[in-house]
């Protein structure tokens, strides 16, 4: 029986950390899709109005 | 059994713990996603406010050299019989209009930083005062050779959001130079 228990925490306690990095690897998605999508609108501007 | 009820009390501070430290690192995470937002959001205006600003003043600087060369034109073949006096009538001719172009730049560059506020980017008050003295029949102050007159060797303005201000300080004499600094509240760690 505290087997089964120590699985089901260990378990948990994997999938808490599964989701987390799933969750921040999201983020880090996010974060390269926005910076890119700066980056862009940056060159944009920097067309329009130049470098300084 | 009281042993086991300990075993499985430890598990579930165990979880409880590791629950509540993945939950702080994703708000953590979602902090500093928003932040970078508003941060790139505040670079983006103020490039844009520091574009708007250089053009305007590239324009009126431009048409000012006409205004003088005008100026001084009206003025100094007055002395001519006859020709000087149709020289001079299409010299003011001339400056009327381009002091009509002026104005109408100036209302072009106020109405694109009103559009910039209308995308949340907000600029202090000094921004709207533009680099130029203005007056308010006549649109801008003028020298004796009818240049719109600048504020002064520097000037400076503020695109402001909730978090960061950007400071821009822009000197337009010898030339136009712009520094930027920015200023960041809240910092998280």
């Amino acid at each position: 029986m505290a087997i089964l228990e120590g699985i089901v925490v260990v378990s948990l306690l994997c999938s808490i950390f599964l989701v987390t990095l799933k969750i921040n690897t999201r983020f880090n998605n996010f974060e390269n899709k926005s910076a890119k999508d700066f980056k862009k609108k940056w060159g944009v501007l920097e067309r329009e109005y130049g470098k300084k | 059994m009281n042993e086991r009820g300990n075993v499985t009390l430890y598990g579930l501070f165990l979880l409880i713990v590791v629950s509540l430290i993945s939950l702080h690192f994703i708000k953590l995470r979602v902090e500093e996603t928003a932040d970078n937002q508003k941060l790139q959001k505040i670079l983006l205006c103020a490039k844009e406010s520091n574009g708007v600003i250089k053009s305007f003043y590239d324009e009126i600087s431009r048409s000012n050299k006409f205004l003088k060369a005008l100026t001084v034109t009206e003025y100094t073949t007055i002395t001519i019989p006859i020709y000087g006096i149709i020289a001079s009538k299409s010299a003011a001719q001339a400056k009327k209009v381009i002091k009509s172009i002026q104005l109408t730049q100036l209302f072009s560059h106020l109405n694109k930083l009103r559009a910039l506020a209308a995308k949340n980017c907000y600029l202090s008050l000094n921004a709207y005062k533009t680099p130029y003295r203005l007056s308010l029949p006549t649109g801008f102050k003028r020298n004796q050779y009818d240049e719109a007159m600048l504020r002064g060797e520097q000037w400076q303005y503020a695109n402001m959001s909730e978090e960061n201000t950007i400071r821009n300080q822009i000197k337009t004499t010898p030339s136009w130079s712009i520094k930027s600094s920015i200023v960041r509240k809240g910092w998280r760690f």
